[in-house]
């Protein structure tokens, strides 16, 4: 996919979509369409960012089986929903599963285009909370299992002893194993190794 | 004893006398029993004749005597008893023709009397003053005496004189009733005074040969009277005989009598009719024990007026008090009607008719008749005058010759006449004139055949108004006898009535389906929403983004070109949206026209499309080739395919995934379309099945249970079927059959 965020725009009706893909085009913006979720899916590259603007009803797989489907793969798009008509369980739904936004047809291009803009951030952001926790994904890759350990007791706020009673060794132990998880880490205090290994899903041990 | 051989004359006079006395006993014994005038001809012969009986004795001696002197004796005793046989004779004439005149008598009985004056007066007796010999002569085969040397009485002369008188007086008054008389007072007068005549006319012929010396022959007259004695014991013999044969007679007649009063108790026991008399002079009234029931009165059977009308409720006594002596006066019938109150304190209708009997005997003449209790009668009649007067349908009643003899108020009004107008008018009257003349022939027609018929059937007939407008009705025609008189019953229904319901149930239905239609999109307004919403987004968008080049001045002519086609497309595509929606939202008449079923179906799944995305059915069509186009209101029939199609997504609402509904349309025999829609839902439970298209019944939880009657409803008004049935693969389908539209040109 082309560099830069990129609106890919789904729905059935070809003249719509066409209409869309113009008053984007005026804005400057890049924009794919696709007359299908199918196709969309078949031609979707993980790596693209920028933002999906979809048609909720579509004959054969419709907008928020899209939104399952691409949640279930970890896509960072937001998906700015379109809709005939402003149905609030469909809305919440959506809303709940990350929609960006949700706008009732006929859509104002003004109003397209700050959703759009508003979607193009988020998808920034979330790039980027996605390359932080890469990095500490990384780091905690290079702990060796025992290190693992010791982290998940660590973040559980237990001390040295208990950490050493419960893994059955000495504290003396510990405290080397310790010193090597802040090290590989990169942190220099628990409570900012709690942080990262908050935002890295890691549990504490029991 | 100078007479000889006279034992047989004795014999002969002595019979003779004993018929006298026999006849005397019996008449006198008769008058015993009958006293009076009637009784009074007994007597005269009671008295006539014993004294016939003694000139015979007296007629004896004179045959046997011993001296001349003894003769004149006799003969001078013997007359007061001629003289006592001939007036009772007479008196008996009077009594028994009863028209004999009386100067005339008169003459006859005072001649008798001169003569029996002078009988005594004179010496000797009236026939002789003297007679100085006895002889004998030769009588019946005996000698018997005779007297001579006789001087015969001037006064004797009187004797032929005193006869005629009585012969005039008889035979004037036998002339008298034979003129004027019936057959049997003719033979009377023919036994009485043909015996009569002939006693006089014996007697007196021979008293006047022997007078003058002519004949010699003794003083014979009691064969005479005999005659007269005979006839008159015929005479009352016949009497007697016709007394008992009236006697057996009336007998008879009491039989009969007897008979007809059991018979005519018998009836009017049968019929429940009583009979009464009202004796205006004696103000009594006499009740059959029937009439006391229905008057509810007690025995006995003579009731005083005032008890009578005691019992007849207050508001008719008067009226029924006034008719009654209105008749009784005027001799007229009496025809009324009054009301009786019964034990419970109801009241009952009686109906009382009678007439004047003229009695010759009775002074005031009673009033007599029949009376019933007429309250059922009353009551059937009350129901039947309500149901005539309060039915929706006019009846009239027509006589043979067009006269109305009944109308009732639906019938007037229908023809704008006011209540009771139109008795006693021709039926011409409600008739167009092109008609009138021809409608006497066609109700002799219809008289003569009888039986029941509709007028012109199927077709509207025209009647006059009394306004003169026409009025289209619909009659039905029976004969029925009244009074034994046939008539003619005509029901009257008229047809502006019933078209006006036509015209209300059609508008009733096209306003059902109408509101049916509106609901039903309804139920398509978010897809409807959504099939408005695309061209809109996309004109919008395709707008702005024009505006949004131009401001930037990149907007190429090229561009916009394509731009403003796109517009005016989806514009287009707006506009039909919206014009399939006024079209099915329509309201109005239906209208017929030739519409091809298959064109209907995709028109339904047009304006379907985004809600079969929605509920995720796809719709397969099937569409045979062939199938002929029907006469319909295209929206109603739209209306139709919607609402299966809408039902059959419904159906398959719970499944998961995909489903499909199959919509199709063939030619089945009889060239007639077929329009089926199945679907792959749970189908209907059997023992619902023939219910579906019952109103208000539904499997739905939302939902009036219209559609499907609705759906039946048009295609029934379109002359078809509709059926609903289970798939053997699962699911249901629904299908309509419609007759082909006629060949056009």
């Amino acid at each position: 996919m082309a560099a830069g965020p990129t609106v890919f725009v789904v729905d059935d009706t070809a003249s719509v979509r066409k209409a869309i893909e113009r008053v984007l085009g005026a804005a400057g913006l890049q924009v794919a369409s696709f007359d299908s979720a199918r196709a969309f899916l078949d031609a979707y590259d993980p790596a693209s960012d920028g933002c999906l603007v979809l048609d909720v009803k579509m004959p054969g797989m419709d907008g928020l089986e899209l939104q399952d489907v691409l949640a279930a793969r970890g896509c960072v798009l937001p998906i700015v929903f379109l809709t005939g008509h402003g149905d609030i369980p469909m809305s919440v739904q959506a809303m709940k599963l990350g929609a960006a936004d949700f706008l009732t047809k006929p859509i104002d291009a003004n109003r397209l285009l700050a959703s759009i803009r508003e979607a193009f951030e988020k998808c920034r952001l979330a790039r980027e909370q996605r390359s932080a926790r890469a990095t500490i994904e990384d780091r905690l890759a290079s702990l060796t299992a025992r290190e693992r350990e010791v982290l998940e007791h660590l973040i559980g706020g237990k001390l040295n002893k208990q950490v050493a009673f419960d893994l059955g060794t000495v504290e003396k132990t510990i405290k080397v194993h310790r010193a090597r998880v802040m090290q590989k880490m990169q942190v220099r205090s628990v409570a900012e190794l709690v942080r990262l290994c908050e935002a890295a899903g890691v549990k504490p041990a029991p | 004893m100078l007479a000889e051989d006279v034992n047989s004359l004795v014999a002969v006079w002595g019979a003779m006398i004993g018929v006298c006395l026999a006849a005397a006993l019996l008449n006198l014994g008769l008058w015993l029993r009958r006293r009076d005038r009637s009784g009074l001809h007994f007597l005269l012969v009671g008295i006539v004749a014993p004294a016939v009986a003694c000139v015979g004795y007296i007629e004896i001696r004179l045959m046997t005597l011993q001296s001349p002197g003894e003769g004149m004796m006799l003969l001078r005793w013997a007359y007061p008893f001629v003289v006592v046989a001939a007036v009772g004779a007479a008196l008996f004439v009077h009594v028994h023709l009863g028209t004999g005149r009386l100067w005339l008598l008169g003459a006859a009985v005072a001649a008798r009397a001169a003569i029996l004056v002078a009988n005594f007066a004179s010496d000797g007796n009236i026939h002789y003053l003297a007679a100085t010999s006895l002889h004998t002569v030769p009588l019946l085969g005996a000698r018997v005496t005779m007297m001579g040397g006789l001087i015969p009485n001037p006064w004797a002369a009187l004797l032929p004189l005193a006869s005629l008188a009585f012969v005039v007086y008889v035979a004037d008054a036998s002339a008298r009733l034979w003129r004027v008389g019936d057959a049997n007072q003719r033979r009377r007068t023919a036994v009485v005074g043909g015996s009569l005549a002939l006693t006089v006319a014996f007697s007196g012929t021979v008293t006047a040969l022997k007078q003058y010396g002519i004949l010699e022959w003794p003083y014979v007259v009691t064969p005479a009277f005999l005659f007269f004695v005979v006839a008159v014991g015929y005479e009352l013999a016949a009497e007697v005989l016709r007394t008992a044969e009236l006697s057996e007679r009336l007998q008879a007649n009491q039989v009969q009598l007897g008979l007809a009063e059991r018979r005519l108790h018998m009836a009017t026991e049968a019929a429940g009719v009583g009979i009464w008399e009202w004796d205006g002079a004696r103000e009594e009234f006499h009740l059959s024990a029937r009439a006391l029931k229905v008057l509810g009165l007690e025995p006995p059977e003579t009731v005083a007026s005032a008890r009578f009308f005691d019992r007849i409720a207050a508001e008719d006594r008067a009226a029924l008090r006034q008719a009654i002596e209105r008749v009784g006066t005027d001799e007229a019938e009496l025809n009324a009607d009054a009301r009786v109150r019964d034990r419970d304190g109801g009241l009952r209708w009686v109906t009382l008719r009678g007439s004047v009997v003229r009695d010759l005997a009775a002074t005031a003449p009673p009033l007599r008749g029949v009376l019933a209790d007429v309250t059922d009668r009353r009551e059937a009649d009350e129901r039947l005058s309500v149901i005539a007067m309060a039915s929706p349908i006019g009846v009239i009643m027509v006589k043979r010759s067009g006269l109305i003899v009944f109308a009732n108020p639906k019938a007037e009004a229908v023809f704008g006449y006011d209540a009771g107008e139109l008795t006693g008018k021709s039926i011409d009257l409600l008739l167009p004139q092109a008609l009138r003349d021809r409608h006497a022939s066609h109700r002799g027609a219809f008289f003569a055949a009888g039986g029941v018929r509709a007028m012109r059937e199927g077709q509207d007939v025209l009647g006059v108004r009394k306004d003169g407008g026409e009025v289209v009705v619909d009659i039905s025609l029976v004969q029925v006898h009244l009074h034994d008189e046939p008539v003619v019953l005509a029901s009257v229904i008229d047809q502006r009535w019933r078209r006006d319901t036509e015209r209300e149930l059609a508008r009733q239905r096209d306003e059902l389906a109408h509101l049916s239609r509106a609901a039903l999109l309804g139920e398509l307004s978010g897809s409807l929403a959504h099939e408005l919403n695309q061209p809109l987004t996309a004109i919008l968008s395709n707008a702005q983004a024009a505006q949004q080049l131009a401001v930037q001045g990149r907007l190429a002519p090229a561009l916009l070109d394509e731009i403003l086609a796109d517009v005016v497309s989806d514009t287009r595509r707006a506009g039909e949206v919206i014009k399939r929606l006024r079209t099915l939202l329509r309201r109005g008449q239906s209208v017929m026209e030739r519409v091809d079923l298959d064109a209907i179906v995709l028109e339904v799944l047009r304006l379907m499309s985004s809600d079969l995305i929605n509920r995720r059915v796809t719709v397969r069509t099937e569409f045979a080739p062939g199938v002929p186009a029907v006469l319909g209101d295209r929206i109603q029939l739209q209306q139709v395919v919607l609402n299966l199609l809408l039902n059959a997504c419904e159906a398959m609402a719970n499944r998961a995934g995909a489903c499909e509904v199959v919509v199709g349309t063939q030619v089945i025999p009889g060239n007639q379309a077929r329009l089926y829609v199945i679907d792959e839902g749970p189908g209907i439970a059997p023992e619902k099945l023939g219910r579906v298209f019952e109103p208000f019944f539904t499997t739905k939880a939302s939902g009036l249970g219209l559609g499907l009657p609705l759906c039946r409803t048009i295609i029934e008004h379109h002359g078809g079927t509709i059926t609903a049935s289970n798939n053997v693969t699962g699911g249901a389908t629904f299908e309509f059959r419609l007759r082909p539209a006629p060949q056009q040109g």
